[in-house]
């Protein structure tokens, strides 16, 4: 069913992903600057940046969302400029607003996207049955999108992200505003297709469920990449004194902050809820 | 009344932002012609009332005075209750239910959201007209000027208050998706039919020739005789009692308006307490929305397997949100109606007309025209439901050339239906016209709706709006609603060509064979134009996300 037989002769070489001084701004605003990135084939990569760093619109660039202003990418040697159909038709994406027609069914959903991927009738049917089994909707009397729940919708764009069988998966966010089960179960379901050879290249700023996950780290700060390597290879660099006076390799989180060099202002506090005189 | 003031600083805020966000250009310019064009409706109109009481006056007419205030009146109250419907569902841009947020009592809820009404473009259309009668009819007579201006506000108290129940129950019956819906919708039908049935059955019986005004006027009398107890009927006639100086008279239309006034508010009341306070979030749940699985019912990939997969695709998906849509249901029924009532109503009415042309079969061909023109909101604004879903087309390796053939063959497939639905009523009610007639108006529907979404494409791409499934607003971008007028005006020249002409000479049998020639020219054009609808959508898609993204 989900995943491939490992490698592809022809392009086994190239990576999965590859960007070069990839741009974009919006007028005279610069969300995405001179991003360089190459991420291997097999690779989980965790995106991270605050809010409003630019992993979006890197993300909308890398899926033919949005055009970069500058820079080229490339998904498996595939420009996306030149060649974006042959790119477009292995790569999985499930966007940040969830990209679904809600006044249809899940199934219908499925059907539709399937056949956007010019699928046959026949594997699309099989395919669209397992998805539906594993989203625990197979034999229900079946609602419209608009009519399920937040982490239903999400799991329901990642069963049609996943339907085409692409080697490339692009999520956004996957984790944003959903409940533990259904995290579990997308978390199990990527670390299938990770076993199964597929890159997967997912946004967060919740950073437990990506250290969790990842086999690969890169951040993003106001639209410069700041990061990027494996995850055991930036938290070994610097040692830090944990409470009990031992040493140990940093978390994801003090890598984070001490990147982005977060002005927190803990001790700040509101005049009304008040010096206690 | 600090929150009152409040929304209407909001309401003005957002107006002027919206206006200088998008200031720019075609939007811009397309707004201020289409409100340029409102204006000069609404002043054209109180124009022709305020000539017709002069001249009634200078005649010393008191009857064509009193045709000037039923005009008046009569307007005001179709226009009142009907744009609300079509522009704005009711909702005259004020979306009440997201202030629940804030401590405000649900009466005064209601009386913001009714307050907002009354000075929405919606009703502020007829205003000139009920002036200029009143200006111009009431005052100079000296008599019963005060009763008149009473008679004049009530009636829009009464405009007012009802239209908003109306819109509201409507929203409220299409949002329940399923149950309360359908009961709805088969309402209107079987009210359709008690009107209709004497007519209907007439016909059915009835072997006399099909050029006498038939059976339906009996309902009309009937009909009629209801009317004089309408609010607009009682206002005219409380007006002339007034000014004549009967005061039994005056009594009896002055308590009937205010019944009128007092069950609209009541209604309106009702409606908005629970539709637009009640809980929206409780149609999501439960059986009501459940949907019966019938999936392969609009399934078109079996009936056109010889078409690419993703154009399929994209027309099923099309399909369905068309039939899922309220104004896509609204249309199936209201063809319907339509058709009966040029069948019945006002066919009979043309005189013989020259060249020969059948009574009748003029009254057809402008049925058909106009059944397409009925899809209008989809053909112009084609993306308006796509919402986030829009980035499917973008993402996926499907080519946008067969993204735009799969949504303009849905649309082709959905508007052959509504022109077969009004054949068919047409059809049943006056009987078969004969297969060249049906033959030429199977074609002239199809002349003028190739080019319709020909234009349309490049409209939905370059002026995209936002608009929700289960909404009765459905209208485009003003831009495209005046690209629009356009594109029938220049549609219709050639197919009424196309129909005449061959009369003219006497030939009528090439009335197919032209058309057939202007539909061969129209596809080709059509085609042709494929290539820079494509060039069009690549050109527009960061945009057009953006304008989507805010789908209700
Ligand atoms: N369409 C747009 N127009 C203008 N600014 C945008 C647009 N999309 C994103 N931005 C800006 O670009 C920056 C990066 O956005 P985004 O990539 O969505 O951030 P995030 O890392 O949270 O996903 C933000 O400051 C945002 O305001
Ligand atoms: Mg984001």
């Amino acid at each position: 069913m989900l995943g491939h037989p490992m490698g592809n002769p022809t392009r086994g070489q190239d990576p999965a992903i590859q960007t070069r001084g990839l741009s974009r701004s919006f007028g005279s605003f610069v969300a995405v600057n001179q991003l360089s990135l190459t991420v291997a084939p097999g690779t989980f990569l965790g995106f991270l940046g605050a809010n409003g760093a630019g992993k979006s619109t890197t993300i909308k660039m890398l899926t033919g969302l949005l055009r970069p202003s500058a820079g080229q990418a490339q998904v498996l040697g595939h420009d996306l400029a030149s060649d974006g159909v042959a790119a477009k038709q292995q790569v999985g994406v499930v966007p940040e607003e969830l990209a679904l027609h809600d006044r249809l069914k899940g199934s219908e959903y499925l059907t539709f996207v399937g056949r956007m991927y010019g699928m046959q009738r026949d594997v699309l049917q099989t395919r669209r049955g397992e998805l539906l089994d594993w989203m625990d909707l197979a034999g229900e009397p079946e609602r419209l999108i608009v009519d399920y729940s937040h982490g239903m919708k999400k799991k329901l764009a990642l069963a049609g992200a996943l339907i085409h069988d692409p080697r490339v998966l692009f999520l956004d966010e996957p984790f944003e505003g959903i409940d533990v089960i259904a995290s579990r179960q997308i978390r199990g379901l990527l670390q299938t297709l990770l076993g199964r050879g597929v890159t997967i290249f997912l946004t967060s700023h919740v950073l437990e469920v990506v250290e969790k996950l990842c086999t690969h780290i890169a951040i993003i700060h106001r639209g410069e990449l700041v990061a990027h390597d494996s995850l055991e290879a930036l938290s070994a660099g610097v040692l830090v004194q944990g409470a009990d006076g031992e040493t140990r390799p940093r978390t994801l989180e003090e890598i984070f902050l001490g990147l982005v060099q977060a002005e927190t202002s803990e001790t700040q506090t509101l005049s009304w809820l008040g010096n206690d005189e | 009344m600090r929150a009152a003031a409040a929304i209407a600083w909001i309401q003005f805020r957002m107006l002027v932002n919206s206006m200088t966000r998008q200031g720019t250009g075609w939007r811009a310019f397309g707004g201020i012609l289409l409100f340029a064009l409102a204006a000069v409706l609404s002043l054209g109109l109180a124009l022709g009332l305020g000539v017709l009481c002069l001249a009634a006056r200078q005649k010393g007419d008191d009857d064509l005075l009193q045709i000037a205030f039923l005009a008046a009146f009569w307007i005001a109250s179709v226009f009142g209750l009907l744009m609300p419907l079509l522009l704005s569902s009711g909702g005259c841009g004020l979306d009440v239910s997201s202030l629940r947020l804030y401590p405000l009592s649900r009466a005064k809820l209601f009386w913001i959201r009714l307050g907002a009404s009354f000075v929405s473009g919606d009703h502020g259309f007829y205003y000139p007209g009920l002036l200029a009668v009143f200006v111009l009819g009431v005052v100079p007579a000296g008599r019963g000027v005060g009763l008149g201006a009473l008679f004049c506000a009530l009636l829009v108290v009464v405009i007012v208050t009802w239209s908003q129940a109306l819109a509201n129950g409507l929203q409220g019956i299409m949002r329940k998706r399923r149950t309360r819906e359908v009961m709805g919708l088969v309402g209107l039908l079987c009210l359709f039919a008690v009107i209709f049935a004497p007519a209907l059955l007439g016909t059915l019986y009835d072997d006399a020739p099909r050029t006498e005004p038939h059976t339906a006027t009996l309902n009309l009398q009937t009909l009629s005789w209801l009317t004089q107890f309408s609010a607009p009927s009682l206002a005219a006639h409380g007006l002339a009692a007034a000014r004549g100086g009967d005061q039994a008279q005056v009594l009896g239309a002055l308590l009937g308006m205010l019944g009128w006034a007092v069950g609209g508010a009541a209604a309106a009341y009702l409606v908005f307490v629970r539709v637009v306070l009640g809980d929206p979030e409780s149609s999501r749940a439960g059986k009501a929305s459940r949907v019966k699985s019938s999936s392969s019912a609009f399934d078109i990939t079996r009936i056109l397997p010889f078409l690419p997969v993703e154009v399929l695709a994209v027309a099923s998906k099309e399909l369905r949100y068309l039939l899922r849509s309220l104004v896509g249901r609204f249309n199936l029924i209201m063809i319907v109606v339509f058709s009966a009532l040029m069948a019945l109503l006002i066919t009979p009415q043309i005189p013989n007309l020259p060249l020969g042309i059948p009574v009748g079969v003029l009254g057809l061909y402008g049925m058909v025209a106009y059944t397409t023109l009925f899809s209008n909101a989809f053909i112009f604004n084609s993306l308006a439901w796509e919402g986030a879903g829009f980035q499917v087309y973008l993402v996926s390796s499907a080519s946008p050339r067969r993204v735009i053939l799969g949504k303009n063959l849905g649309i082709w497939i959905y508007v052959a239906t509504l022109v077969l639905l009004s054949l068919l009523g047409w059809v049943i009610l006056t009987g078969f016209p004969g297969a060249r007639v049906i033959l030429n108006s199977l074609l002239l529907g199809a002349c003028v709706n190739v080019p319709f979404v020909m234009v349309g494409n490049f409209a939905s791409f370059s002026f995209p709006v936002a608009r929700s499934v289960s909404s009765l607003k459905s209208n485009p971008a003003r831009t495209a609603v005046l690209i629009s007028m356009g594109t029938l005006l220049a549609v219709a020249v050639p197919c009424v060509a196309a129909l005449v002409v061959p009369l003219a000479l006497n030939l009528p049998f090439l009335q197919p064979v032209c058309l057939l020639v202007l539909l061969a020219a129209t596809l080709g054009l059509y085609f042709f134009s494929l290539r820079f609808a494509v060039q069009a959508f690549e050109g527009q898609t960061e945009k057009i996300s953006a304008a989507l993204e805010g789908a209700p």
